[in-house]
C-alpha cells in the first residue's frame, strides 16, 4: 500500500490517537462483517422454511448494531478531524519556526508565493491523509484479510478467486499508471500550465489592455486551450481504462464467488449455509478497499503538498545562530563593527555581490555606504544584520566573530530602517511596539512624536488604534518610513542600520523624514545605505562601492576633490538637480 | 473575499432575490445548455453502470436462491451467462461514464476560463483597483476549477441516483409491492438527512472558510514582513499569534466534523434500518407464501444496493455549498458591467491623428469614494510638447493619465486626442496611439524578448534589441545568464525595480505610439541612467505628445512645462523658472530636493 514513511513521522504524539481511530474503523468494519453473518443466519432460516418468530432475535441484533454503527462512524468523524487538527497545527507552527530560523535570505531565492502556500494550503491537504486515509489503510488491508479467511476455511476455491480480485483492486490503479508512466501525468501537468499562464495573463491585464494585446493574448489562450482539451480528452480515455478495470474486478469478484458457489451447491459440494454466507460476506471484502480509493483520492493532494513542506523542513539555514552566551545570560555586544577581506555571493553560480570588502564602523561614527544601484550596498545591510553569512572573509563585531555572537544578541543591538517597511495586519500601536514589545503608550506616542508621525496618526479616524496592511488603511512611502524611524527609536540600539528610500517620496515628506532621520542617527553607531548623494554630506566617512568593490573611502570634500567614482556620482546626481 | 458594494452593480443584484447557495447552482446549470447530447450521454452511461452494478448482485442472489430452493447446474446456466454480461457492461459503463463526464467538464472549464478572461479584459483596471487584481485573477480561476466537481461529479451523479433507484423499486414491486412501499421512507430520509443539516453544513462551512482566510492572511503577513520580524525578534509574539489563529480554525474543523459525524452515522443507520425492514417484511411473506422463498435473497441485495447511488447524493451534497458558493461569486464576476463601452458606429479617424492631448475642463471621481479626484482640469499638450504633471500623491496625477488611457470616462469636462473626443474613438484605436509606462510594472512570467514583443507582435528580434538599447536595457538583458531568453519570474522579482521599468519602457518605445505618457517610469534608476535614459528619451519626444508624472525634480525639469496639481485642482503651471520665481506651490514642492542639491554641490 502507499504509505509515505515521513508523512507518518509527523503523526508523533498522537500515535494513541491514531491508534484509537483505527481501532473504531476495525470496530465499524466488524459491525458490517456481523451484520452480514447475521443477515446470512436469517435467510438460511426462513428458506428451511421457518416462521418470522426464528428470526426476530437476528433483527433485533442487526438493529443493536446499526445503532452501534452509527455512533462508531461519529466518532471516527470526530476523531479523524482531531488527529489531524493536532498534526496541522503543529506543523505549521513547526514550519514557520523553521522559516523564522532559515530567515529573510530565504525568501530570496524561494518564491514567497509557494511559501505561503505550503503553509496554509498545504498543510491543510494534509488532513485527508492523515486523518482518513492512514487510519483506514491499515483497516483496508485487515478487514479483507479476516474475510478471506472465513470464506477459504468454507471454501478454498472460492476464497483463493475473492482474494485474488481483493487484491486487484487496490493494484490496477496502481499498475495502470505505472503502465501509463509519463503519458497519464503529462496532461495534469499542461493543465496547470495553462492555468498558470491564465492567472498570469490576468494578472498583468491592465498592462496587457494598454498595449492592446489583450484579445491577441485571449485569443491564444483560448486556442491554446481548445488544443489541450482535445489532446486531454484522447489521453483521458485511455488512462480511464482503469475505472473500468476495477469496477470490473470488483463485480467480478463478487460474482465469480458466488457463481461458483451456487454450482457447486448444485454439485451438491457445498453447502446451503456457506454459499449465503460468501454471498452477503465476500462483498463486505470490497467496501474497505473501495473507500480505501475515495480516501485516496483526497489523501493523494496530502502527498503532492507534502513535498513542499518537506523541502522546507530540510532546506538547511544558511546562518547557524551561536550558543547563547555563557550561563545563558544574554550579552550586548559593542564596539567597532568591520568586515575583514568579506566576499558574498547570493548563489554559487551568481558573480558575487561584494568581493573583497573591508571596511571599519568605529563605535559612534557615521558611514555612508554609496554607489550605483546594484554595486551591493543593500548586500553590505543584509551581511550586517546577518541574514547570511559570507562565503569568504568575515564579520567582527567589538573584535568578536559575527558567527560567535548569539544571532539574538546580534540583532537586539542593531536597529534597522529600510527602504520598503512592511507594516503588519493589526493597529499602528501593534505595529510601532514591534520595535519595543513593552513600550508603554506613552513610549511609543513619545517615539511617533520624534519620528514626525504622531501628528498624522492622531489626523486618521482611529488615531492609534486604526488598522493597517493589506486589509487596512494603506500609507504612504513616506509615511510607512517614519513608522519605521518610530519603530527604530523605540528599539533604542546601539548601531543602526539605515537603507535610505529611493526617491519616491514627494518633498513635503522629506523634510520631515529627514529632520526625524537626525533625531534617530545622533549618538548612534551608523550605516547609512544612501541612494542620494544629499543624504550623506555629513557622514564622518563615505564609501564608494563599485560592482562589489570598495572604490574609494574618505570625507565627502576629500573625495569630492579627489575627483574619482565619487566626485562622479556626485557630478551626475547634480547636473540632474540644479 | 469582501466584495465592496459598488452602486452600479447593486440594481442588478437586487433584481433577482436569490440566495447565494441556489442562484450559483442554476447559473451552473445554465451552462449545460450547449452540451445536452454529451449530457445525455454521461447519465445514460451512469444509469447502466449503476445498474449493471445492483444487476449483477441480484443475479447472484438470484442463484443463490434458485439453488437453495433445488435448482440443476443446467437451470444455472441462463442466469450465470446473464450474470457474466452484467459484470462486463458495468466495466464497460464505469469506463464510459467516468470519459464523458470528464469531457463535457472539460469543455465547459474551458468555455469558462475564456469568459473569465473576457470579464477582467473588459472590467480591467476600473473593477480591480479597488482588489488586488492577482488575488481577482487567481481566486477566480481557483472558483472556476471548483466547477469541474460539478459537472464531472454531480449533475450526472444525481440523475442516475434519482433514475437507477426507481428501477430497484420497480424491481421489488413486481415482487410484492409492500417491499417497495416498506422501503420508500428511508430512501427519503437517506437522502433527505443531509438536505436537513443542509443550512448548518453551509454556515459551517463559511465559517471555516473565513478561519482559514484569517489564517492565510496571518501566514502572508508573516512571509512578507519576515525580514521585520527576524530584525526587531518578534519571532515568538507571531508564532503564538500563529496558534491562535490555527486553533480557532481547529475548532471551526472540529464542529464541522461532529456536523459530518451525525450526518454519517444517521445515512448509515436509515440504510441498515430499511434493509432490515425489507427482511422482516419479506420474511413475513415467505412464510405466509406470498412470496417465492427463491427470490429472497434478492429481495435483500436489492434492498441492500437501492441506497449505494443514493448515498452518492449525499456524499456529493457535501460539497456542493463551497462549489456553489465559488461558482456564484465567479458568476458575479462574469456578470459584472464594463466600466466603458465604445461608443456606438465608434470608428478609427480616416486620417492620422494629431498628436495633441486636450483636457477640458475635467471633473472625475472614483465610484464609491468620497471627494472628486479631478475638479475641472484643462491643459493641453502640444505636438512635440513634453508636459511634467507634479504635486503631492493623492493630487490626481495618475488619475489623469488613466482617464487618457479611458480606464474609466469623465464626469464632466472631455478629453480629446487630436481634436477627436476619447469617448469617440474605439478603445482599441485608442491604446494603440498612445504608449504609457505605468507605475506599477507587470512583467510576464514568459522571456524578457516576448515581454517587450507584447507591445508589437510583429517586431523582429533586432527591433526589439534596438528598443531595449535606448531603453538602456540591453546592457542587464545580455548580462544575465540566459539574456533575452531570461524568463521573468513570479511577477519578476528578481529584477531590481530600475530593471522592471526599463524593460517597460523598452515596450512603450517598440510600440511607437503618437502620445506617450510616463507615470513615475524612472523613479528607480539610479542618478546616472536616469539621466542618460532622459537624453534618450529626449530625442524621442520629438513629434510626440508626451505626459510625464514625477518627483524628481532631474526628470520634472526634462519637461518644457511643469502643471501643478493640487487635491485635483491644477494650480500652477508654466516653465521651471517660470515657477521658481512665481509658483508658490511648485517652490515647497521641491524645495527640499533644491537645497539638498545645493548643499552637495556647495559644501
Amino acid at each position: 500500500m502507499m504509505i509515505h514513511r515521513r508523512i507518518v513521522g509527523l503523526t508523533i504524539g498522537v500515535r494513541r490517537l491514531l491508534a484509537l481511530s483505527i481501532a473504531l474503523g476495525l470496530a465499524v468494519s466488524a459491525t458490517w462483517v456481523a451484520q452480514g453473518v447475521l443477515i446470512a443466519l436469517v435467510v438460511r432460516r426462513i428458506l428451511d422454511g421457518r416462521g418470522w418468530t426464528a428470526i426476530a432475535g437476528f433483527v433485533g441484533a442487526v438493529a443493536g448494531l446499526t445503532l452501534l454503527r452509527a455512533a462508531l462512524i461519529f466518532a471516527r468523524e470526530v476523531l479523524a478531524k482531531k488527529v489531524s487538527a493536532v498534526v496541522k497545527t503543529k506543523l505549521r507552527l513547526r514550519l514557520f519556526a523553521q522559516l523564522l530560523l532559515l530567515g529573510p535570505g530565504y525568501l530570496e531565492h524561494t518564491e514567497t508565493g509557494k511559501v505561503q502556500a505550503t503553509l496554509v494550503d498545504g498543510v491543510e491537504a494534509l488532513e485527508s491523509y492523515v486523518g482518513y486515509y492512514l487510519p483506514h489503510a491499515v483497516v483496508s488491508v485487515v478487514v479483507p484479510i479476516c474475510i478471506v479467511v472465513v470464506i477459504l476455511s468454507l471454501d478454498p476455491l472460492i476464497g483463493v478467486v475473492v482474494l485474488a480480485f481483493a487484491l486487484a483492486v487496490p493494484l490496477i490503479p496502481r499498475i495502470w499508471d505505472r503502465i501509463l508512466g509519463e503519458y497519464g501525468q503529462r496532461h495534469w501537468a499542461a493543465y496547470s500550465s495553462l492555468d498558470a499562464q491564465f492567472v498570469d495573463s490576468m494578472q498583468g491585464m491592465v498592462t496587457l489592455k494598454a498595449l492592446n494585446a489583450s484579445e491577441r493574448r485571449g485569443e491564444r489562450l483560448r486556442a491554446a486551450s481548445q488544443e489541450l482539451y482535445r489532446a486531454t480528452m484522447a489521453q483521458l480515455s485511455i488512462s480511464m481504462i482503469r475505472n473500468g478495470l476495477v469496477g470490473f474486478a470488483m463485480s467480478a469478484g463478487v460474482a465469480l464467488a458466488v457463481g461458483i458457489g451456487s454450482f457447486e451447491v448444485a454439485a451438491g459440494e457445498l453447502g446451503i449455509a456457506a454459499l449465503l454466507i460468501v454471498l452477503f460476506l465476500s462483498a463486505e471484502c470490497f467496501r474497505p478497499l473501495v473507500e480505501l480509493d475515495a480516501y485516496w483520492h483526497a489523501g493523494y493532494m496530502g502527498i503532492s503538498a507534502s513535498t513542499g513542506i518537506f523541502e522546507l523542513l530540510d532546506s538547511e539555514p544558511g546562518v547557524r545562530d551561536a550558543a547563547a552566551g555563557t550561563n545563558g545570560v544574554a550579552t550586548s555586544p559593542g564596539g567597532t563593527i568591520a568586515l575583514h577581506d568579506v566576499t558574498f555571493r547570493y548563489s554559487s553560480d551568481a558573480r558575487p555581490a561584494l568581493e573583497d570588502v573591508s571596511l571599519e564602523i568605529r563605535e559612534g561614527e557615521t558611514v555612508a555606504i554609496v554607489g550605483s544601484s546594484g554595486a551591493g550596498k543593500t548586500t553590505v545591510a543584509s551581511l550586517l544584520l546577518r541574514f547570511f553569512d559570507p562565503q569568504e572573509g568575515r564579520l567582527t563585531f567589538g573584535g568578536t566573530d559575527f558567527r560567535d555572537i548569539p544571532l539574538d544578541d546580534l540583532r537586539r543591538s542593531i536597529g534597522y530602517v529600510s527602504q520598503d517597511t512592511y507594516l503588519f495586519h493589526g493597529t499602528i500601536e501593534d505595529n510601532l511596539r514591534i520595535g519595543r514589545a513593552d513600550a508603554t503608550p506613552e513610549a511609543i506616542r513619545d517615539a511617533a512624536g520624534k519620528a514626525n508621525i504622531h501628528t498624522f496618526i492622531q489626523s486618521l479616524p482611529n488615531g492609534y488604534d486604526t488598522v493597517v496592511g493589506e486589509r487596512g488603511a494603506k500609507l504612504s512611502g513616506g509615511e510607512r518610513q517614519r513608522i519605521a524611524i518610530a519603530r527604530a527609536l523605540l528599539k533604542d540600539a546601539p548601531v543602526l542600520i539605515l537603507d535610505e528610500a529611493t526617491s519616491n517620496l514627494d518633498s513635503a515628506n522629506e523634510a520631515a523624514i529627514r529632520q526625524a532621520l537626525g533625531l534617530l542617527t545622533r549618538g548612534r553607531t551608523t550605516i547609512i545605505i544612501a541612494h542620494r548623494l544629499s543624504a550623506v554630506v555629513n557622514a564622518d566617512r563615505i564609501v564608494a562601492l563599485d560592482n562589489g568593490r570598495v572604490a574609494e573611502s574618505g570625507r565627502h570634500g576629500d573625495l569630492l576633490l579627489r575627483g574619482g567614482h565619487y566626485a562622479e556620482l556626485v557630478r551626475a546626481q547634480r547636473e540632474g538637480a540644479s | 473575499m469582501t466584495t465592496i458594494a459598488d452602486p452600479r452593480t447593486a440594481p442588478a443584484q437586487s433584481g433577482r432575490k436569490a440566495t447565494r447557495f441556489s442562484s450559483g447552482f442554476w447559473q451552473l446549470l445554465w451552462m449545460i445548455r450547449g452540451y445536452f447530447g454529451l449530457m445525455a450521454l454521461a447519465i445514460v452511461t451512469g444509469v447502466l453502470n449503476q445498474g449493471a452494478t445492483i444487476a449483477s448482485a441480484a443475479l447472484g442472489a438470484y442463484m443463490v436462491g434458485q439453488v437453495a430452493v433445488g435448482a440443476t447446474a443446467a437451470d444455472l446456466r441462463t442466469p450465470a451467462v446473464a450474470l457474466g454480461a452484467a459484470v462486463i457492461l458495468r466495466a464497460v459503463m464505469a469506463w464510459a461514464e467516468m470519459w464523458i463526464a470528464h469531457d463535457l467538464a472539460y469543455r465547459i472549464l474551458a468555455e469558462l476560463r475564456g469568459h473569465l478572461y473576457d470579464a477582467l479584459e473588459r472590467l480591467a483596471p476600473g473593477y480591480l483597483i479597488r482588489r488586488r487584481s492577482g488575488d481577482v485573477a487567481s481566486a477566480a480561476m481557483a472558483d472556476i476549477e471548483t466547477a469541474e466537481w460539478f459537472y464531472a461529479h454531480t449533475v450526472g451523479t444525481f440523475v442516475v441516483a434519482v433514475v437507477v433507484p426507481l428501477l430497484a423499486f420497480a424491481a421489488l414491486g413486481v415482487m410484492h409491492w409492500t417491499l417497495a412501499l416498506v422501503l420508500l421512507p428511508f430512501a427519503f430520509l437517506v437522502a433527505g438527512a443531509p438536505l436537513v443539516l443542509r443550512r448548518r453544513a453551509a454556515r459551517q462551512g463559511d465559517a471555516l472558510r473565513a478561519d482559514l482566510g484569517n489564517l492565510n492572511a496571518e501566514v502572508v503577513d508573516g512571509v512578507q514582513g519576515l525580514r521585520e520580524l527576524v530584525a526587531f525578534g518578534s519571532q515568538r509574539r507571531f508564532l503564538a499569534n500563529l496558534e491562535a489563529h490555527s486553533n480557532r480554525l481547529v475548532r471551526s474543523q472540529l464542529l464541522y466534523g461532529m456536523r459530518a459525524g451525525i450526518e454519517q452515522g444517521a445515512v448509515v443507520a436509515f440504510m441498515s434500518c430499511g434493509m432490515l425492514s425489507v427482511v422482516a417484511v419479506a420474511a413475513n411473506h415467505v412464510s405466509r407464501g406470498d412470496l417465492d422463498p427463491a427470490y429472497y435473497p434478492v429481495v435483500i441485495t436489492l434492498a441492500i444496493f437501492v441506497f449505494i447511488p443514493i448515498l452518492a447524493i449525499a456524499n456529493v451534497a457535501q460539497s456542493l455549498g463551497i462549489v456553489f458558493a465559488s461558482a456564484e461569486r465567479a458568476f458575479q464576476l462574469l456578470r459584472e458591467p464594463a466600466p466603458v463601452t465604445d461608443a456606438p458606429g465608434a470608428t478609427p479617424p480616416d486620417s492620422e491623428v494629431e498628436p495633441r492631448v486636450t483636457f477640458t475642463g475635467v471633473t472625475f471621481g472614483y465610484p464609491g469614494g468620497g471627494d472628486p479626484a479631478l475638479r475641472d482640469v484643462s491643459f493641453e499638450i502640444a505636438p512635440g510638447e513634453t508636459v511634467a504633471l507634479v504635486g503631492h500623491s493623492g493630487a490626481g496625477k495618475t488619475t489623469c493619465a488613466s482617464l487618457l488611457m479611458r480606464f474609466w470616462d469623465v464626469h464632466a469636462g472631455g478629453i480629446a486626442i487630436g481634436g477627436y473626443d476619447v469617448r469617440r474613438l474605439p478603445q482599441r484605436f485608442l491604446r494603440e496611439i498612445i504608449a504609457w509606462v505605468p507605475q506599477d510594472i507587470y512583467l510576464f512570467n514568459t522571456s524578457l524578448r516576448e515581454n517587450i514583443r507584447m507591445a508589437r507582435p510583429d517586431a523582429t528580434d533586432t527591433e526589439i534589441e534596438s528598443a531595449a538599447r535606448t531603453a538602456l536595457a540591453h546592457e542587464f538583458i545580455t548580462e544575465m545568464p540566459r539574456g533575452y531568453d531570461t524568463v521573468a519570474g513570479e511577477r519578476g522579482v528578481q529584477m531590481s525595480g530600475g530593471q522592471r521599468q526599463r524593460i517597460a519602457i523598452a515596450r512603450a518605445l517598440l510600440k511607437d505610439s503618437p502620445v506617450l505618457v510616463l507615470d513615475e517610469a524612472v523613479s528607480s534608476l539610479d542618478t546616472r541612467n536616469e539621466q542618460e535614459l532622459n537624453l534618450a528619451l529626449h530625442a524621442l519626444r520629438q513629434g510626440r505628445a508626451t505626459l510625464v508624472i514625477a518627483h524628481r525634480l532631474s526628470t520634472i525639469r526634462s519637461a518644457d512645462r511643469i502643471i501643478v496639481l493640487e487635491e485635483g485642482r491644477v494650480v500652477e503651471q508654466g516653465t521651471h523658472d517660470d515657477l521658481l520665481a512665481h509658483g508658490h506651490v511648485y517652490r515647497s514642492l521641491i524645495a527640499a530636493q533644491t537645497e539638498a542639491a545645493h548643499r552637495v554641490s556647495t559644501e
